[in-house]
């Protein structure tokens, strides 16, 4: 008599988990800006949808990772320039002689800039990604996938889940008591109160690891054959060698195709191996048609991109040196792109396919 | 037979160099009710840790002697092993919750448990109506206010059908009405299924009547296990009804209005008229026409209030009905909608909070330094207001901790010390939100006898409480709130007497405006009575 979740509209948390990995796979196989600058504002709309009053708190990480991500601009450019178009000279800094392979100020040239630019376009689309999941996703039903015999890995997941939204909310409560002890609000505030609240957060994390651990989270996966776990780590640490392995050897290839895949493979194993045994839901949450779509065109996005990337067309590669030239923009990959806005369909919850 | 065991339990905490308890031992037996007494920072949380396992097994420290419940040595199993025999409500409601809504954070425990989904099925929907959150089911947690996310806590541990309950603070942020249904529901268990609990509790005017047995917790110290009557013919923290029992001789001490009825020989309904306010007249505070919307709620809709010198004015009403807004726009801190504040209307920034003290609902979120001395001196150079840490020291009782850092205070030791910091100086205009959340009583009758030396010298003080007992005992004036409008302004004796939910155990006893526990011994000395 196990019954159907219904999750009012959200999509299922293994959903959002595909459409991420998809997405940051995507980020990963391109260097070409104008790709970078699509999949980021893609991930931009997808969040603009999914965002809701009660996760405000992402509307001000989104913000301050975008302008990290923008800090590394003038750290790149200052740190060393090369190519043919030089815009203008930094004066040089001379460092003694033990740290001459390490430049600071010179010339400044178009191409340096737009390789640091598009660096940065690929951590802000990595962001908008991460902040649209965390809009999208129900935490805590996320959680739930994970194997019961990675119960410790579950706990960090939760309290590290928790812990922006909730020191974002504690950097409000001690800002106003900053207000209300004479000390103003302005940015000199944040700064002064940057320790005492990461101990609180800190504070609160355990507090919350102490509260799940009292309510038997992991119980039962402690009561398991050990020989389980055993399987799961080895698969866990067998898919994460093939991954590295295969990207260092030559990312981009066959042999990179083949060792994600197997890593792939491993994963999904050891996910069934831990499972077994584990808490007891009372709600199948089966994947619904909306979910359907949005991993089959998360698959196809992330397809397209390999695909292109092995057969070397579309110019997903893209290096601005020795001198700028326009970067290519292929008609299928925007497609796959585009294909990765697809949670944007079903956000709003009254729309269902 | 013994459900829950120490010996000899001893335990300090990595940092501290004085442990939190020395030599402890009791039994409990199966079914029993037990209220932890003693003071804040006493070792009550402590205690209730060392029996879910979380001490040792969680925090590091020192660990001597052993605890057993349910014949398991709680050295030999993980919290979460144990999570079946005791369930936990941890005091801070905030930093418990898990899920996203209200049903998953209920069922969570026994998804743990490997409940079969039917049962899980079944438990919740009874949890859902024994603790009225039928309504709240699918809400988001972080949507809730601070006392109906306190029921989900609780009902989220009763589920798991723990065979010892453990409660800390169970209705600090509770109305009145909440914190009955609570209690009811707790006691029920206890009668009709055995449950055992442990709760530790300041406020005993709801529990004192349904305990078997209290403990009182000290400093360091032993515990020592009382009889009800024994133990609150001592306590200071004894309800009213015990306190008046225990002035005129009554025998057996009642512990509750039921058992002190038939004492109450006759009752008054007369309203005396010489309990008006005691004020200069200065309006301090105008707030016109005020209305708040947070989100999509209206908060506050249209509420006009004049606050004068030289008042303690009690806010009032049910969990959610605007107190806090209110005070919160009366201290400036929602934009855009600031209350007119006589003094300090031109003053902005530091000029304004050099007048007005503000002290929010959590207190811990209002401290920030590493010591608590730094804490005060923190408060006194930002708002410029004259005093002296000394003062506050004294007038707060803290030269123990004055060096400890707040962080490792218990939490009613960081309300004292907040207070101690937000108040430090003279303010003129003094808002308080929920001051006796979790405050023992000796902590308590300072903060009273604080407020009421700060009356006399002029200031103003505003209190958001819960606490009927309180307002009773200090206000010259209540303010009843209820979905964001005033419903009810005046003397305590007009709108705390005859009042189901907001009456105060003396009133309810002898009626008219008979409030606290002088007023009622005054009463039964008077002509009235003795006809």
């Amino acid at each position: 008599m196990n019954q159907i979740e219904q999750r009012r509209g959200l999509l299922h948390p293994a959903c959002w988990a595909a459409w991420l990995l998809a997405g940051v796979t995507c980020v990963m196989l391109t260097s070409n800006p104008l790709y970078l600058a699509t999949l980021g504002l893609c991930a931009l709309a997808v969040y603009a949808a999914w965002r809701r009053p009660e996760r405000r708190a992402l509307d001000t990480l989104l913000l301050v990772s975008i302008g990290v991500a923008l800090l590394t601009l003038p750290l790149n450019l200052a740190t060393g320039s090369s190519g043919a178009t030089v815009l203008f000279t930094l004066p040089e800094i001379v460092l003694p002689g033990w740290l001459a392979s390490v430049r600071f100020g010179g010339d400044v040239t178009a191409e340096s800039m737009l390789f640091a630019a598009t660096r940065a376009l690929g951590l802000i689309a990595i962001i908008a990604m991460v902040c649209a999941f965390n809009a999208g996703v129900d935490h805590f039903r996320l959680l739930r996938l994970v194997p019961a015999s990675m119960a410790q890995l579950g706990i960090i997941l939760t309290v590290g889940v928790v812990l922006v939204p909730e020191t974002i909310a504690r950097a409000a409560a001690l800002r106003e008591a900053r207000i209300v002890r004479g000390h103003g609000g302005g940015m000199g505030t944040y700064i002064a109160l940057l320790l005492p609240l990461l101990a609180e957060a800190l504070e609160r994390s355990v507090q919350r690891a102490e509260s799940l651990d009292a309510r038997g989270f992991g119980r039962l996966a402690a009561q398991r054959d050990p020989r389980t776990v055993i399987v799961v780590v080895a698969c866990v640490a067998g898919a994460a060698i093939a991954f590295f392995a295969s990207y260092y050897v030559d990312h981009g290839s066959a042999a990179f195709a083949s060792g994600a895949g197997l890593a792939l493979v491993a994963v999904v194993i050891a996910w069934r191996q831990g499972r077994t045994g584990g808490a007891v839901r009372m709600r199948r949450a089966p994947l619904l048609r909306p979910d359907i779509i949005v991993v089959a065109a998360s698959g196809f996005a992330v397809a397209t991109f390999m695909t292109m990337r092995q057969f070397g067309v579309g110019g997903l590669s893209y290096l601005p040196f020795p001198e700028v030239v326009i970067p290519e923009f292929g008609i299928a990959a925007a497609a796959g792109i585009l294909l990765l806005a697809a949670p944007t369909l079903f956000a709003g919850g009254g729309r269902r396919l | 037979m013994s459900m829950v065991q120490a010996r000899g339990l001893t335990f300090s905490y990595g940092s501290s160099p004085r442990p939190a308890l020395r030599d402890v031992s009791f039994d409990i037996r199966d079914g029993e009710l037990i209220v932890l007494a003693g003071p804040s920072g006493g070792g009550k949380s402590t205690l209730l840790r060392c029996i879910n396992g979380l001490i040792p097994h969680f925090h590091g420290g020192t660990f001597g002697g052993e605890v057993q419940i349910a014949g398991v040595d709680t050295r030999t199993r993980q919290p979460r092993e144990l999570a079946s025999l005791a369930g936990m409500v941890f005091q801070e409601p905030e930093a418990q919750v898990v899920a996203n809504t209200v049903e998953d954070e209920i069922i969570f425990g026994l998804e743990n448990l490997g409940t079969l989904p039917a049962v899980t099925r079944k438990r919740l929907e009874e949890m859902l109506d024994a603790l009225s959150l039928v309504h709240l089911r699918n809400r988001e947690m972080t949507t809730l206010s601070g006392g109906e996310r306190q029921r989900v806590a609780i009902a989220a541990v009763l589920t798991m059908q723990p065979r010892v309950l453990l409660l800390d603070e169970p209705t600090s942020q509770l109305d009145p009405q909440s914190a009955q249904d609570v209690l009811a529901k707790v006691v029920e268990l206890r009668d009709e299924i055995g449950l055992t609990v442990m709760a530790a509790e300041h406020r005993l005017e709801r529990l004192a009547a349904y305990a078997d047995r209290f403990m009182t917790v000290g400093h360091g110290c032993g515990v020592r296990m009382l009889e009800p009557r024994e133990a609150m013919s001592e306590d200071i923290s004894a309800p009213p009804v015990a306190r008046i029992g225990a002035a005129l001789g009554w025998s057996p001490l009642p512990l509750s209005l039921a058992e002190a009825r038939p004492f109450v020989r006759s009752a008054t309904d007369s309203v005396s008229p010489d309990r008006t306010p005691i004020s200069s007249g200065d309006n301090v505070v105008m707030v016109q026409g005020l209305r708040v919307t947070l989100g999509e709620t209206r908060v506050l809709n249209g509420i006009d209030v004049e606050l004068q010198a030289g008042e303690i004015v009690a806010l009032m009403g049910r969990n959610g009905a605007g107190k806090t807004t209110l005070l919160r726009a009366i201290a400036g801190l929602i934009p855009g909608s600031r209350a007119s504040i006589a003094f300090a209307r031109e003053a902005e920034g530091r000029e304004f909070y050099r007048h007005v003290a503000y002290v929010a609902q959590d207190p811990a979120a209002m401290l920030y330094a590493s010591t608590v001395r730094a804490e005060i001196l923190d408060v006194l150079n930002g708002t410029r207001r004259d005093g002296s840490v000394d003062d506050a020291f004294h007038e707060w009782q803290l030269h123990d901790i004055a060096d400890a850092n707040p962080r490792d205070l218990s939490v009613g030791q960081r309300q004292r010390v907040a207070l101690a910091a937000m108040l430090a100086g003279a303010p003129e205009l003094i808002l308080l939100d929920e001051p006796t959340r979790g405050m023992d009583a000796r902590t308590a009758d300072l903060l009273v006898a604080n407020l009421q030396i700060r009356r006399s010298a002029g200031a103003c003080v505003v209190l958001a409480s819960h606490e009927v007992e309180l307002a009773a005992r200090c206000a010259d004036r209540v303010i009843l709130l209820a979905d964001g409008d005033v419903i009810d302004d005046g003397p305590p004796a007009k709108v705390l007497s005859g009042s189901l939910a907001f009456g105060t155990q003396a009133n309810k006893l002898f009626g008219g405006d008979v409030l606290t526990v002088e007023d009622a011994l005054a009463f039964t000395r008077s002509a009235e009575f003795a006809r």
